[in-house]
């Protein structure tokens, strides 16, 4: 898998700028914004790459190193901590920890005027408790279907990546359910319709992504079992379709909260309070 | 829906605590509903949670809203302000925003305008 681990980082790399091609046309505050954040995003990835040429050779030359990264697999993702090292470096900097306002340091002045809804949104999850039922069972299915594999070979890494992607599914549809929706002061159904949709499409994509990797994984630990010179193969595609699907579910939701943003800056101008802002 | 504004000398915790009270005098916040969670207006406001929890407490204090294990910060049941010296201190408290309003420049008219914008907003769902 070393051609994978060559190319996984330049992808990892080429990636966020396709992302943010696809999330550029947008108000001019963002674009000037913009800059500011493309030149954290190209120095971070750089020095991850720099970290990257040095850990990996050097893991591949302490075989017990890699082994241990190895079954630490949520966090390397088997790319000799590139991964790792990149959302270290790179998630803090780009990240907005209020994306609707502009109220972190070196940001220019905060906009003055904002709203929020009074409706608690942590208690309307989109998923019904039957669905959350349903993927408790396949969940408990796929445990039992890899615990089997295990005492038929397959290797014992699947059970924690299950469980990793369990903690995921349920993390990730319930955060998104409380992240930051700043609204405009008339309180436009618009906006409160178009939040509640982008909220629904990430709760929905967590839990869909989940479910599927739990599925994948236990697809893979059978096939270990009765096709042993196929398992790698699938894994790996397996692994690539998840990770494309998942870049795909970030870019649609980036660019729906994009959108969002404009909208809610079209309504501040609107209602002449100046009230908007674009993350 | 609650509005701030950050360009005015007014603490936010202040703001937090009137607008919500004005939530529940225009009745668009009725007895037994739930508030949301102090970091989901923390953060759909861009503002420190700390904030918004002083505001959860002075209103929790004013015994407007309670805290119900389980269902979090809650519209209280019953509102009595007391009645007659409620009023008369209210007598002072519009006395003193009339005040206000004429002294940074609003004519007469302008200060009824805007003091029937506001019965407007909180009596509409009587």
């Amino acid at each position: 898998m070393i051609w994978f681990n060559r190319l996984f980082p330049p992808f990892m790399v080429l990636f966020p700028l396709v992302f943010v091609l696809c999330t550029r046309a947008h108000p001019k505050r963002a674009r000037d914004d913009a800059p500011r954040r493309m030149q954290r995003l190209w120095l971070v990835t750089l020095i991850a790459l720099a970290l990257h040429l040095v850990v990996q050779p050097w893991l591949e030359s302490n075989p017990g190193s890699l082994e241990v990264l190895r079954r630490a697999w949520p966090l390397v993702l088997g790319t000799g901590g590139f991964m790792m090292i990149w959302f270290a470096f790179a998630m803090p900097a780009l990240q907005a920890k209020h994306p609707g306002w502009r109220n972190l340091p070196n940001q220019g002045s905060p906009e003055p005027v904002r709203s929020a809804s009074l409706t608690p949104r942590n208690t309307t999850s989109p998923i019904s408790r039957g669905t959350w039922i349903m993927g408790w069972t396949l969940f408990g299915l796929c445990t039992g279907a890899i615990g089997w594999a295990i005492t038929e070979g397959a290797p014992s890494v699947l059970l924690l990546s299950i469980a990793w992607w369990l903690g995921f599914s349920v993390y990730g549809s319930r955060a998104s359910q409380v992240e930051a929706e700043p609204m405009d002061a008339a309180g436009s159904p618009e906006l409160a319709e178009a939040w509640a949709s982008l909220r629904s499409f990430k709760a929905w994509c967590f839990f869909s992504i989940g479910l599927l990797a739990m599925l994948g994984f236990a697809a893979v630990a059978v096939v270990t079992v009765y096709a042993p010179q196929s398992a790698g193969m699938s894994g790996a595609v397996l692994g690539t379709a998840g990770g494309i699907a998942g870049g795909v579910f970030g870019t649609v939701a980036s660019i729906r909260r994009a959108r969002i943003n404009a909208l809610l800056q079209e309504l501040g101008e609107r209602e002449g309070n100046g009230s908007a802002h674009v993350a | 829906m609650l509005t701030v504004r950050l360009d005015t000398p007014t603490p936010l915790t202040d703001q937090i605590v009137t607008g919500i009270r004005c939530g529940i005098a225009s009745r668009e916040l009725r007895p037994g509903d739930p508030l949301p969670t102090v970091r989901q207006l923390a953060a759909d406001l861009g503002i420190n949670m700390n904030t918004v929890s002083r505001a959860y407490r002075a209103l929790e204090a004013s015994g407007l809203v309670s805290t119900v294990r389980g269902r979090g910060t809650v519209v209280a049941a019953c509102h009595d302000s007391g009645g007659q010296r409620a009023g008369s201190e209210l007598d002072l408290r519009v006395r003193a925003v009339l005040s206000d309003a004429r002294l940074a420049g609003l004519d007469r008219s302008a200060a009824e305008h805007l003091v029937n914008e506001e019965i407007q907003a909180i009596w509409s769902k009587e």
